[in-house]
């Protein structure tokens, strides 16, 4: 089907602009600074920057107040502001066994070498809505920050590696290997420069789910995790925290650590079906932007099924998962039916009244 | 290049973030008035695609991180800083040090040794700060049965338990 374009509406679109503008800006309320979504909205930033594929936590935070707080929108603009900027280069791969932590814990095991940080999370208290913040006081929150800072000065810190729970498995010969899809050595594929094909390189898989859309991802795996599927997971680890990034530089050749950047690692176990060989458990890995604990789960869920020899279920199908979980082009062509199609539906118009006509003259010839 | 030139760089690499603006335009600022500098390619943003290694060792494309970068000559040497962001200021600075280190020069060295050591100082301070906030949060959940799991093989004994 044809697409045929529409002309005009041009001051009408403009002061379609502008009424959003005083949707966002014409209360009586004042202006948020990006500095603040930045900082004191950092998981709509750090979703912002997963979704759009692209770490920027400032331009994040700009995208997102210009997009009044729709994170599938910010992620949008986001993504096509990346596409103004020239690729200088590709930084080295990096082992997460070197991240900065802030959080790292674990379901499958209660005793982990190095311990168990929960860091900064609501996970354990209750979901009350906290009227003190309507009226926030900035001198008390200051302070309670300064206490915080002041009761916690007498520890020690942390050291700067923790060990990975699923070495532990995996020397322990209790980890299944994971063998490349296609069964050879594969390149190393990048989805932005490559269409993607199936079956797809075990890095392009990966690179699709990282910087998939959080609810859709959401939605597949927990089908998967509800019985669509196969995956019974726990968390072997769960880790938050900061990553270097390492870069040979151009000029001297060296490799250097140019910046950090947040991210959320997801180790999830799950046991392989019995299928005649040893029992061992399957890995599925999940590694995405900023602090975003459910994508990350979600998306080593999805990794985990999108391994399965024969997809008995959508979140097995690696098709179907990887060209449905990005959030700007799914956004995108969902939205895109609010476009005229006033041609189309014209001609479909046209079609159902004429087979209305020979259906009608069929059955009574003399009318 | 000398040594000493990358250290200072690298040193400096990993504490800028803690530097205010005014600390590296004041810096800059003193190596321009030297009149040994000459900007090579002014700063620029672009990016770079970040990879990370899977468990299994698979490396993948994580995402584009942005960067920003500059190039900056002293008497015939080339530096060039890359930092993450848009960081115009920093990436100047950052290729001035590599060029400046290369060229030699004690009291310029001093310069930048001088503010190097008092970042080092405050993101240390910063970091050390972060980190207690998180091992205030280090838990050890009691289980009503006992967990009989050897993490021997990962090199760090179970602690004993009382």
């Amino acid at each position: 089907m044809g697409y045929v374009a529409v002309r005009g509406g041009a001051a009408a679109i403009e002061n379609a602009a502008q009424f959003s503008l005083v949707r966002r800006a014409g209360g009586d309320s004042n202006l948020l600074e990006p500095a603040q979504i930045r900082d004191q909205l950092h998981f709509a930033v750090d979703r912002v920057m997963g979704e759009g594929s692209l770490y920027a936590p400032d331009l994040a935070a700009l995208a997102f107040k210009q997009a009044a707080g729709d994170t599938l929108e910010a992620a949008f603009i986001l993504r096509a502001y990346r596409t103004t900027l020239p690729r200088l280069g590709y930084a080295e791969p990096i082992a997460t066994d070197a991240m900065r932590l802030i959080r790292r814990i674990s379901a499958a095991f209660k005793d982990i070498p190095g311990g168990q940080l929960l860091g900064p999370t609501s996970d354990y208290t209750l979901r009350l809505l906290d009227f003190d913040l309507q009226a926030e006081s900035s001198a008390r929150t200051r302070e309670a920050v300064a206490q915080l800072l002041k009761d916690t000065a007498p520890l020690a810190p942390l050291p700067e590696r923790f060990p990975k729970v699923v070495e532990m498995l995996r020397r322990e010969g209790l980890l299944a290997p994971r063998p490349a899809s296609s069964g050879k050595e594969e390149p190393l594929v990048d989805i932005t420069r490559q269409a993607l094909t199936f079956p797809a390189a075990r890095s392009a898989q990966l690179q699709s789910l990282a910087r998939g859309e959080t609810g859709g991802m959401l939605a597949l795996a927990y089908s998967n995790m509800r019985g669509y599927g196969s995956v019974h997971p726990v968390i072997g680890e769960l880790r938050v925290g900061y990553l270097p990034v390492p870069y040979k530089n151009p000029v001297s050749g060296v490799v250097e650590t140019i910046g950090e950047i947040l991210v959320t690692e997801a180790e999830v176990i799950s046991r392989i079906a019995d299928d005649g060989g040893p029992a061992v458990f399957s890995l599925g890995y999940g590694l995405c932007f900023g602090h975003n604990e459910t994508k990350a789960i979600a998306m080593a869920v999805l990794d985990r099924a999108i391994a399965a020899p024969e997809p008995a279920a959508p979140s097995e199908d690696q098709e179907f998962v990887l060209t449905h979980v990005d959030g700007i082009e799914s956004m995108g062509f969902c939205n895109h039916y609010k476009l005229p199609h006033y041609v189309t539906f014209q001609s479909e118009l046209d079609r159902l009244r004429n087979i209305q006509a020979e259906e009608t003259s069929a059955r009574d010839p003399l009318s | 290049m000398p040594e000493a030139a990358g250290d200072l760089k690298t040193r400096l690499l990993r504490v800028i973030s803690a530097a205010e603006t005014g600390q590296v335009e004041a810096l800059l600022d003193r190596l321009w008035a030297s009149g040994r500098f000459r900007i090579r390619r002014a700063p620029h943003t672009g990016l770079l695609m970040a990879s990370a290694r899977d468990p299994f060792d698979t490396s993948f494309h994580l995402g584009e991180v942005l960067v920003s970068e500059a190039q900056v000559v002293c008497d015939g040497q080339v530096g060039c800083g890359v930092i993450c962001g848009e960081e115009p200021q920093r990436a100047l600075l950052l290729a001035a040090v590599e060029a400046a280190a290369q060229a030699g020069g004690a009291s310029m060295r001093e310069w930048i040794c001088d503010l190097v050591e008092r970042l080092e100082k405050t993101k240390g301070q910063r970091e050390a700060r972060m980190s207690r906030l998180a091992a205030a949060t280090r838990v050890r959940f009691t289980s009503m049965k006992k967990e009989t799991v050897d993490f021997g093989s990962l090199g760090d004994p179970p602690e004993k338990r009382p």
